[in-house]
């Protein structure tokens, strides 16, 4: 019932990496987004819980967020570059450190802090 | 909570973040493209200095290659002499509600620097006025609008 093998783990990183990527990425973009800035913290929120669901220890927990967190950095870049993809007001090299220093801001000011709370929380939903 | 559960949850928040995200970049795309048609231009400057004041005049094209007319929330602009700040742009004319589609609006600049704005002018010694503000519009986007605002620099020299 719970994540011991590596590549188990792996896969949910990478599904909160990506959750949590595309939530950052949308809240940058929050003028434009369907739904409000806290339903996509919430979902961050989430995908944390889950995690913290399927983990057997709090230093797995600990090590799965912060990785999470490097990666959800790296899915930020890359959906903020598309977005600007192909616009060119401004070039590639501006673009690319503006889309880094949202992604940095992100996924510590945020991403990291409420995937830990939800997968904190998570932990209580634990079963062996 | 089962591990089904958890591995649904993370499931559906992944399809469901990448719908919201994928919904997200296509209305800001939306967005940029309706922006690049509406340009803006400085014209007709001019720099005329008095004995005791300087008056300061140009104006604000604003070319609308869109189908449908872009509200006009304001203009608002600065002037200054090298670093020296010489006062806020006066606006000669009202503003109208919208650019027209297809169409152009040309927004009249005239502004008097006199008293204590002139004093700076005149210390700066400089040859030109620099004058840079923005045009706020209303971007209309599916059935919302969304607040945008064009920047421009311009250098008036003298004439």
């Amino acid at each position: 019932m719970i994540i011991r093998d590596r590549g188990t783990l792996a896969l949910a990183i990478i599904f909160v990496s990506l959750t949590a990527g595309l939530c950052g990425a949308t809240r940058e973009l929050g003028q434009f987004s369907p739904v409000p800035q806290g339903v996509l913290i919430a979902f961050v929120g989430l995908a944390g819980l889950a995690l913290g669901s399927l983990v057997y220890s709090f230093t797995q927990l600990l090590i799965a967020i912060l990785l999470a967190v490097l990666l959800s950095g790296g899915v930020m870049v890359v959906a903020l570059l598309i977005s600007e993809w192909g616009d060119g007001m401004l070039g590639l090299e501006a673009t690319l450190s503006l889309a880094v220093n949202k992604a940095v801001l992100n996924s510590f000011a945020l991403i990291f802090p409420v995937t830990l709370l939800g997968g904190m929380v998570g932990r209580l939903f634990y079963r062996e | 909570m089962t591990r089904k559960i958890s591995w649904g949850l993370l499931t559906t928040l992944v399809i469901v973040a990448g719908a919201i995200h994928f919904q997200t970049q296509w209305s800001y795309r939306a967005f940029v493209s309706l922006a690049r048609e509406i340009t803006l231009q400085i014209t007709e400057t001019a720099l005329e200095e008095a004995t005791q004041s300087v008056r300061v005049r140009f104006t604000i094209v604003l070319t609308n290659a869109t189908a449908q007319p872009i509200p006009l929330e304001g203009v608002s602009c600065l002037l200054y002499a090298h670093r020296e700040f010489i006062g806020p742009c006066v606006l000669s004319t009202d503003l109208p509600e919208a650019v027209p589609p297809h169409g152009e609006l040309k927004i009249a600049v005239i502004t008097e620097v006199t008293g204590p704005y002139w004093e700076n002018y005149r210390r700066a010694q400089a040859a030109e006025v620099r004058v840079s503000g923005s045009v706020q519009l209303e971007l209309p986007l599916g059935s919302d609008f969304v607040k945008a605002s064009r920047r421009f620099t311009a250098l008036i020299p003298k004439t």
